[in-house]
């Protein structure tokens, strides 16, 4: 038997996967360099002090913003001490548009912001695929967690801007008090030189440096800084994602 | 297999089949931060685990997000991982549970517009040829041939990371040669 079909097929597959374009730099969170035990005891002190001062002024679900509806309360948060959160609370709450609040029963003062990650993803030649990995812990009951389909994004400069979640299908989670999930962003953008074969067109008005990206729930919202920013984010076509896993 | 010593910190030299050079090298030198033995083992060993992922799933997402994720998680664990082991195993195994744990969809869904292949449009048809002649196939046979045929894994490495015996192994082997041929 010849195999000719064989060694054609297996021939083509080692040609194509020896090609595959890997990121350079492998997944990890992001951390201070050089911070040392006496500098992370001063995070955790800070932390913890600013936790106990959200807690008290800025109750779960309410705000003083004047916003009618999807009011933009921000989440206090405890930050484990051992590391550097990359997406760190808002250490004030600023008063954004107001979004589209999303469906479920879970509302954003209810989760406490766990470890993070960021890095590169694979994305086509041409484009920049960067994504943040956000733990959250239910410390309020249990509740149905409806990822929005509408979220903002605030540039360097504070520009904000609301823009719709590429489609990522119907994706809820039934969150039950005391457990954990994390919540997966990820932004592309065009990475320079020519347009490549499948590569993502030029954005019309597209808002650059993100630093902040702000998640309605069904009540109140989380928003979270971004280290490193996101390059550019485009309105339209969408080119943020957003999905759940346990 | 050949032990040495270099420079007091030992390391175990293998090579497999048609020269294939398969480091079982401490990958944690005594005092080194296991941070930059992480940043090593994704050097040497990303490439080789998105093809295993590659072969397993036969979809080219689902195995960038399974080669990224396995990296997370032993990011995660680098505390407890037993560096003086192989981690290409550890990332191996990992790969394969998480891809059957259908973790892979959940993943897939961050960015639904990307394209299937980075490549040229000639490469990309090449592709959807090599995958959907491999498509019949199952996971099994599928890495099993490619792994042995093209990586050049031996037949007890891959039986080790597909858990299954080199008996089993061999025969998957030859299933997939048939089906290919019969198609």
């Amino acid at each position: 038997m010849s195999e000719s079909r064989t060694r054609e097929i297996l021939e083509g597959w080692r040609v194509i996967a020896s090609a595959a374009e890997l990121p350079k730099e492998p997944p990890r969170p992001r951390r201070a360099n050089s911070f040392g035990v006496a500098g992370m005891a001063f995070v955790a002190i800070v932390v913890v002090a600013l936790a106990l001062r959200n807690q008290s002024t800025i109750p779960a679900g309410n705000s003083s913003s004047s916003s009618p509806s999807g009011s933009t309360a921000s989440v206090a948060q405890t930050v484990a001490p051992t590391s550097r959160n990359p997406t760190q609370l808002a250490s004030t709450s600023p008063s954004y548009p107001p979004l589209p609040a999303a469906g479920g029963t879970c509302s954003a003062g209810q989760f406490v912001l766990g470890t993070a990650t960021s890095g590169p993803a694979y994305g086509p030649i041409g484009t920049t695929v960067m994504y943040v990995t956000q733990t959250l812990r239910n410390r309020g009951a249990s509740c149905q967690l409806v990822l929005p389909k509408t979220v903002g994004v605030v540039s360097a400069t504070g520009r904000f801007v609301a823009v719709d979640v590429a489609e990522t299908g119907t994706l809820t989670s039934h969150v039950g008090a005391g457990q954990s999930l994390s919540l997966i962003l990820s932004a592309r953008w065009p990475s320079g030189g020519t347009l490549a074969s499948g590569a993502t067109p030029p954005c019309h008005d597209p808002v650059d440096d993100v630093n902040r990206v702000v998640i309605p729930l069904s009540t109140g919202t989380i928003q979270l800084d971004l280290n490193p920013s996101w390059h550019e984010v485009c309105p339209s076509p969408a080119s943020v994602s957003l999905a759940l896993t346990n | 297999m050949r032990t040495d010593f270099d420079g007091g910190r030992p390391s175990t030299v293998r090579f497999g089949p048609a020269g294939v050079y398969m480091s079982m090298q401490a990958e944690v030198a005594v005092g080194e931060p296991r941070d930059a033995a992480y940043q090593r083992a994704y050097e040497r060993y990303s490439p080789e685990l998105f093809r295993f992922a590659l072969a397993w799933t036969n979809e080219w997402s689902s195995a960038e997000d399974l080669t990224q994720e396995a990296y997370l998680r032993l990011w995660r664990n680098r505390a407890s991982i037993d560096w003086s082991r192989p981690v290409l195993a550890w990332l191996v195994v990992t790969v394969r549970h998480l891809a059957n744990n259908r973790y892979r969809a959940i993943r897939r869904r961050l960015a639904p517009t990307r394209s299937e292949i980075h490549s040229d449009e000639a490469a990309r048809d090449r592709w959807i040829d090599v995958r959907q002649a491999l498509e019949k196939l199952t996971p099994t046979e599928r890495t099993a041939l490619i792994l042995t045929s093209v990586e050049g894994w031996s037949y007890k490495e891959v039986a080790d990371a597909l858990n299954t015996t080199d008996g089993a192994l061999r025969a998957a082997v030859s299933r997939a040669r048939d089906k290919l041929e019969a198609a």
